[in-house]
């Protein structure tokens, strides 16, 4: 049946059937010339050929490159694991053989080079961390890293920034500050990690004309580099500066700054935030001020509860569970008649654990024929008991 | 006295290894967790030293391939900055220590050397 269908096309194709104008006619006749059909075919095979060459080049370039860096492993471990281990207290005096430095001219070693001291280093504290930088500079790295820096594309010039303060690379200091503010993030973000890996809080002042948004990403990562870092003081001089800073984000990283390292003398600059224009600096304020209350806190907080968003009025009422006094209890009782259920179970869950008798004024809310208290109650008795 | 090593990071694997031979021990180094199982399969050593990040198969089946072996052979477990829940998990394993990288090198040599005195 299909042999049927498809001879009847053919049949239908060759008496030009197929063909929708003569113009098509014409072309269809002039390709199976066979003058045309040889040229046809000519092509054809040249272009294939042309790409049977490209993959064995760029194959074979791939092998190339794959064993030049087996060679040059092979090469580089034994001497540089030697050199790691010295522990004579001058590490420069490295026995480097004149080998390495003629293989070392090509950009693909210097390349492989950096990579594998910088892996290593990483992994490595100790005279064995300071010897392998030492190796970097005598083998003259720093170049390779710099040139990196200076490079048009973002994501070499990152790589390069990567480089020079994992290598703490002191004087490339002020080359990196200036890319805190680059247009392209990953730059950007590279530079703002390696001021701090490089100087500490120090490395901060980029918060003072950053004008581009730091992720939530970035911001973890910043607050982890500063984790090994020793707080000397100086952040409370800072923080009111980037708390009113024109950056939003800017705002958000020094609230978390100021609950992370318990900043209590910017809880004035800090509750100022609870009247940002920006819901989630709001947001973030309402948390810091949980790290760094005083006996202001909870009123601050509930004044600012009716213009809040749904969002931030849960928050709000999350950080009072921790805080709440009994001059907040009117205040809460009242939210029991909020036609949110959870904006109930949430003042009723700060008055039964911040009051003597919070427990049992829900307990009689519970008698009420109408309403959710019975639940609410038996609720938070229940996580009482836990 | 023998130490099998798992790290596939090629030059901090010669780097453990050159340390250790320095203070006397014999080890053997293995890239990844296949050719650690297929050696530790072959011989079973004093000691394993390994990454917990691993291709192949996880330091923690080699921890897991080593104790059901012979529990008394010790293995200290590396892990990277972040990795504390894995570092439990090696414990419940029966890893006899960790040391989370980025680590001290005398550090490690004195661990080793502490746990194969006993």
């Amino acid at each position: 049946m299909i042999a049927i269908v498809i001879f009847s096309n053919c049949n239908a194709f060759l008496s030009g059937a197929a063909f929708s104008s003569p113009t098509m006619l014409n072309a269809f006749t002039k390709i199976i010339n066979p003058d045309y059909l040889l040229t046809g075919i000519e092509i054809l095979s040249s272009g294939f050929l042309i790409v049977i060459l490209v993959i064995y080049a760029t194959l074979n370039l791939k092998k190339t490159r794959f064993f030049f860096k087996q060679r040059i492993q092979s090469e580089l471990e034994v001497w540089v694991a030697k050199a790691i281990l010295d522990e004579s207290e001058d590490g420069r005096s490295f026995n480097i053989p004149a080998s390495f430095f003629r293989i070392l001219k090509r950009p693909l070693a210097k390349e492989f080079t950096v990579e594998e001291l910088i892996n290593t280093k990483k992994n490595l504290t100790g005279t064995a961390a300071n010897n392998i930088i030492a190796l970097y500079e005598e083998l003259d790295l720093k170049k390779v890293s710099l040139k990196k820096l200076r490079n048009s594309k973002w994501h070499i010039r990152a790589r390069g920034i990567h480089e020079l303060y994992s290598m703490q690379q002191m004087d490339t200091l002020p080359l990196i500050y200036e890319n805190t503010n680059n247009q392209y993030e990953f730059v950007r973000m590279e530079a703002q990690i390696g001021v701090i890996n490089m100087t500490g809080f120090e490395g901060l002042r980029f918060l003072d004309q950053v004008s581009y948004p730091i992720t939530e990403w970035q911001q973890i990562k910043l607050l982890d580099q500063l984790r090994s870092a020793e707080e000397s003081g100086q952040l409370a001089t800072h923080l009111p500066k980037w708390l009113s800073s024109l950056n939003d984000t800017v705002i958000i990283f020094a609230l978390k700054l100021a609950a992370e390292y318990q900043q209590f003398s910017v809880h004035d600059a800090v509750a100022k935030c609870l009247a940002h224009n920006n819901v989630s600096v709001r947001l973030q304020a309402i948390k810091t001020l949980v790290h760094i209350t005083n006996e202001t806190t909870p009123q601050i907080l509930t004044e600012h509860y009716p213009n809040e968003k749904f969002t931030n009025q849960l928050a709000l009422l999350d950080a009072l569970v921790k805080i709440a006094t009994l001059d907040q209890a009117w205040f809460l009782i009242g939210l029991l008649d909020d036609p949110s259920d959870i904006i109930k179970l949430k003042a009723g869950r700060i008055l039964a654990h911040s009051f003597p008798r919070g427990l049992e004024a829900l307990e009689e809310r519970g008698r009420a024929p109408s309403g959710p208290y019975q639940d609410i109650y038996l609720h938070i008795k229940s996580e009482m008991e836990r | 006295m023998k130490i099998l090593i798992a790290e596939d990071e090629p030059l901090m694997a010669k780097t453990i290894s050159m340390k250790l031979e320095k203070e006397g021990y014999e080890v053997i180094s293995c890239a990844d967790g296949k050719e650690a199982l297929q050696k530790l399969e072959e011989e079973l050593p004093d000691m394993v030293i390994t990454d917990i990040m691993l291709p192949y198969s996880s330091g923690l089946e080699i921890l897991q391939f080593v104790k059901a072996k012979n529990p008394l052979t010790a293995v200290i477990v590396l892990s990277a900055l972040g990795q504390e829940n894995t570092v439990e998990d090696a414990f419940e394993l029966g890893a006899d220590d960790y040391m989370t990288k980025p680590f001290n090198l005398t550090e490690l040599a004195v661990r080793v050397k502490r746990l194969l005195k006993k």
